[in-house]
């Protein structure tokens, strides 16, 4: 492992991480309950993440690490050699939680930890993948010591591409958007809808359009059906605008027979990171705190 | 590497924007129809500011990857999102014949017997 190495955070559906600085998601599959994560470098993958709920009670670590060898044991080639297993191993950092690491040479070189999160609510299955002879030690130790399953204090962390922020634990991730330059995640929470956006080149977008102009263009899909007022701002020293409205009767009529919805939406330009970061709720409550709330924990620069 | 079709002539524009001339061959068949009506010899095509830096940067001294570090450093922007910007870029300037992309000289290459 390289001593200057920089880090940074990983954090998808509440599963969060180290990892180095030039290693990002190459595929991301699946929900809260289950899912797939990949991370590679420039030239290969370097880590898998899996998750998954077990449905009734998640066995102890070792009976899983147990059931994931002999799969994929029986997975080799007919006359394959025998792959070299390392079993029971504990990290450090993860004292306390259900888990078990372990180091498999075989077809592939991994090493391994799977993490039973508290409660036995979720179980985390981490491998980082190394060369035969660089067995990069350190570096997987430092990942799996840095692995984190939430939710922690009723909040899950979501990290990637360097878009940080916490979302309260019920808020779950309905779509999400990874494109280059924009980043898009849609929470949903009974009927409410929270939207975090990020979008690079922001200097380069805010010459042809003001900062409300773009908010409301960005999310024009969203809030076309609501009469918006917008201001200008401050946020956090930076440059924002704050959008505010509520359903339109003439666009949609029926809301009148329920409770009229609102919309809350805030945008502010960070020019230390060159970025737009963007915020949109669709709930029952007008200028929805839960936006500022979202909005705090989102590290901009 | 990643370098320039020689045809193409390129101005600037007021705003520091590239455009390019690219040449165009007219048909044979269009031979007798181009001298009762005009045809263009060249089309014109301006490359917005990103596109610009980019296309200076494809003079066959840069490789792809040092073209992605630069276009990170001075947008910052994530490695991975410039890789993928920029490669779909180049692509695209590929495939309309605006950019060849160059392969460097190694001894592998020059002497392929000494392998």
């Amino acid at each position: 492992m390289k001593g200057q190495q920089e880090w940074s955070r990983l954090a998808w559906h509440g599963i969060a991480f180290d990892v180095p600085d030039d290693w990002c998601p190459g595929s991301v599959e699946g929900d809260y309950a289950n899912g797939y994560l990949r991370v590679e470098d420039e030239a290969s993958v370097r880590m898998e993440l899996r998750w998954e709920t077990p449905r009734r009670g998640a066995p102890s670590a070792p009976d899983l690490v147990d059931s994931y060898l002999k799969q994929t044991r029986r997975k080799l080639p007919r006359g394959a050699p025998e792959p070299r297993v390392d079993r029971g191993r504990a990290i450090q950092e993860l004292a306390g939680l259900d888990h078990e690491a372990f180091t498999w040479r075989g077809g592939f070189h991994a090493h391994s930890v799977l993490l039973v999160a508290p409660g036995g609510a979720r179980v985390v299955h981490a491998r980082v993948f190394f060369e035969e002879g660089n067995e990069e030690k350190a570096l997987a130790r430092r990942i799996f010591g840095s692995l984190r399953v939430g939710p922690y204090d009723g909040l899950e962390e979501w990290s990637v591409f360097g878009l940080s922020f916490r979302t309260p634990q019920d808020w779950r991730l309905e779509r999400s958007s990874l494109r280059t330059g924009c980043l898009q995640l849609v929470f949903q929470a009974g009927g409410d809808q929270l939207e975090v956006a990020r979008q690079s080149l922001a200097e380069f977008t805010l010459r042809k359009s003001s900062l409300a102009q773009w908010l409301e263009g960005f999310f024009i899909k969203a809030l076309r059906t609501y009469r918006l007022s917008s201001e200008p701002a401050e946020y956090r020293g930076h440059p924002a605008a704050r959008c505010t409205g509520v359903q339109s009767l003439r666009a949609r009529p029926l809301a009148a027979l329920r409770r009229r919805r609102h919309a809350t939406a805030l945008a502010w330009h960070c020019p230390q990171a060159d970025k737009l970061f963007a915020l949109r709720c669709d709930s029952t409550a007008p200028d929805d705190p839960r936006v500022a709330a979202c909005a705090a924990t989102i590290v901009c620069h | 590497m990643p370098v320039r079709n020689v045809a193409i002539e390129e101005e600037r524009t007021d705003d520091g924007e590239v455009r390019l001339v690219i040449p165009l061959r007219a048909p044979r068949w269009a031979w007798p129809l181009s001298r009762l009506l005009y045809v263009p010899k060249t089309r014109r095509l301006v490359l917005d500011e990103i596109g610009s830096y980019v296309w200076s940067l494809c003079n066959g001294e840069r490789s792809v990857r040092e073209i992605i570090q630069a276009l990170s450093q001075r947008y910052k922007l994530h490695r991975k999102e410039a890789e993928v910007s920029v490669v779909a870029y180049l692509r695209q300037l590929a495939r309309r014949g605006l950019i060849g992309i160059a392969v460097r000289r190694t001894d592998a290459t020059r002497d392929p017997q000494k392998r």
